[in-house]
């Protein structure tokens, strides 16, 4: 009797916690992501998830970049940085951070010369408070050589990430797992302004190459009545030499993209076809 | 605070004193008739000429354009990297067309942040596009120079005779 008692027992015990386990949902998958930035320069990143545990929500810059391998020190000029492109009023600003010993990503209050010669401080929010929406490129400066590649980490997303590009300079990135082409990729460019078949007047993209230099691309939209040579580069990202662009930008690579064309479209960074 | 305030002052100056190499943007809105390839050349002073085949004064920078690239509406835009820092001067678009005759810009001043970008982290957004170039001059060939100097020195020779 005793025996079957203990044994009810256990098995309402079992009962219960077994209904007090929350189901896990399989969409919440964690990824991590290599990207290779060399040492002593400077490269532009970009984070291919968004926040953990918040689906659809921009992710904090001290979760999304992990400091593993990275350079800390006591001093941010000897520790590697993160430099972010925002806004400050109607201007463009860089918040910087460095990834100071025992703490983290830390941030440097800077000041910006102002046309006027006045000083305006800059004074960023706190790595864990300031949201990086996913598809937005910043920098990394590493400040010593290292082989490591940056980890960058956070949810997987499984929706279409559109980043909308504004008019000026955008610093953005493919916001997907795998490497990315500029041609031939499905990519939607819809939006991109080919100008008048002058590249003068185009949307521009600018790849920083490992050597710190500027690697450019146009978008180019064939006028009526050119030449039959132009046709193949129609509606395609081409070189300044009219050739079309051959390039493959790693997973997580972000780089500049100039919009000169009027108002901003929205970029569909992740693969979307237009027939989607 | 303010540690960390003059450290990223250091690391801003660091950044511009050490960058070498600067980056032109350029492009030609309505080239001369008849121009077949143009190429970007910096003067330290005065403005470019060609002599025995060659520049004679200034540099020609980067590779000289052609093809495609001479539009029906000008010639693209084009990113010529210079690695010399320039403390003065300019920078002049050359054509050339297929007379070999060559024809110079208006020019741009070597340290014009408007179309020059010397750090990647604030690429100029603006493009050299001159409107107004020189008439077309022929390029002396290698043959035409050396004659020109054979010719020259017996020219000496021979008013050294007579004096």
């Amino acid at each position: 009797m005793k025996r079957i008692l203990m044994f009810t027992a256990a098995l309402a015990v079992a009962v219960c916690s077994r209904a007090a386990i929350q189901p896990i949902d399989g969409a919440n998958a964690v990824g991590f992501a290599a990207i290779t930035a060399p040492g002593i320069g400077s490269t532009i990143i970009t984070v291919p998830f968004e926040a953990c545990l918040g689906s659809g929500a921009a992710g904090m810059l001290s979760d999304l970049v992990a400091t593993n391998g990275l350079t800390s020190a006591g001093d941010p000029a000897a520790a590697d940085q993160l430099v972010v492109l925002t806004t400050s009023g109607p201007s463009q600003v860089y918040y910087y951070y460095w990834y100071q010993t025992g703490i983290g990503w830390t941030k440097i209050t800077t000041e910006k010369i102002m046309p006027d010669g006045s000083l305006q401080t800059l004074t960023p929010p706190e790595a864990n408070a300031f949201a990086i929406a996913r598809g937005l490129g910043f920098w990394i400066k590493r400040s010593a050589v290292s082989a490591t590649p940056v980890y960058v980490k956070g949810q997987i997303s499984s929706a279409h990430q559109t980043t909308a590009i504004n008019p000026g300079l955008n610093l953005v990135g493919y916001a997907s797992l795998s490497d990315f082409t500029l041609n031939d990729s499905g990519i939607d460019w819809t939006g991109a302004y080919g100008g008048t078949g002058n590249t003068k007047t185009s949307d521009k993209i600018l790849v920083v190459n490992t050597d710190g230099t500027f690697t450019e691309y146009f978008y180019f939209v064939k006028p009526d009545g050119w030449a039959a040579g132009y046709s193949a580069l129609d509606h395609k990202w081409i070189t300044s030499g009219y050739t079309l662009a051959n390039v493959t930008i790693p997973a997580g690579q972000g780089f500049w993209y100039l919009r000169r064309g009027t108002g901003s479209f929205p970029f569909h960074l992740d693969g979307q076809r237009v027939s989607e | 605070m303010k540690k960390a305030i003059v450290v990223s002052f250091l690391l801003a100056l660091g950044c511009a004193v050490t960058s070498q190499a600067v980056v032109i943007h350029w492009a030609v809105d309505a080239p001369l008739s008849g121009t077949s390839s143009a190429v970007l050349v910096y003067v330290s002073s005065g403005t470019p000429a060609y002599a025995g085949g060659a520049i004679a004064t200034g540099v020609e920078l980067g590779t000289a354009v052609s093809g495609l690239a001479i539009t029906p509406l000008g010639i693209g835009e084009q990113a010529t990297t210079d690695g010399t820092v320039r403390g003065e001067g300019g920078y002049y678009v050359v054509l050339f067309n297929d007379a070999h005759q060559y024809s110079y810009s208006s020019a741009l001043a070597y340290n014009s942040s408007s179309a020059i970008t010397a750090d990647a982290m604030t690429p100029s957004t603006g493009v050299f596009s001159p409107t107004e170039f020189s008439q077309w001059a022929a390029v002396p060939e290698p043959s035409t120079a050396a004659l020109l100097c054979i010719g020259a020195a017996a020219a000496a020779l021979r008013r050294r005779k007579r004096v």
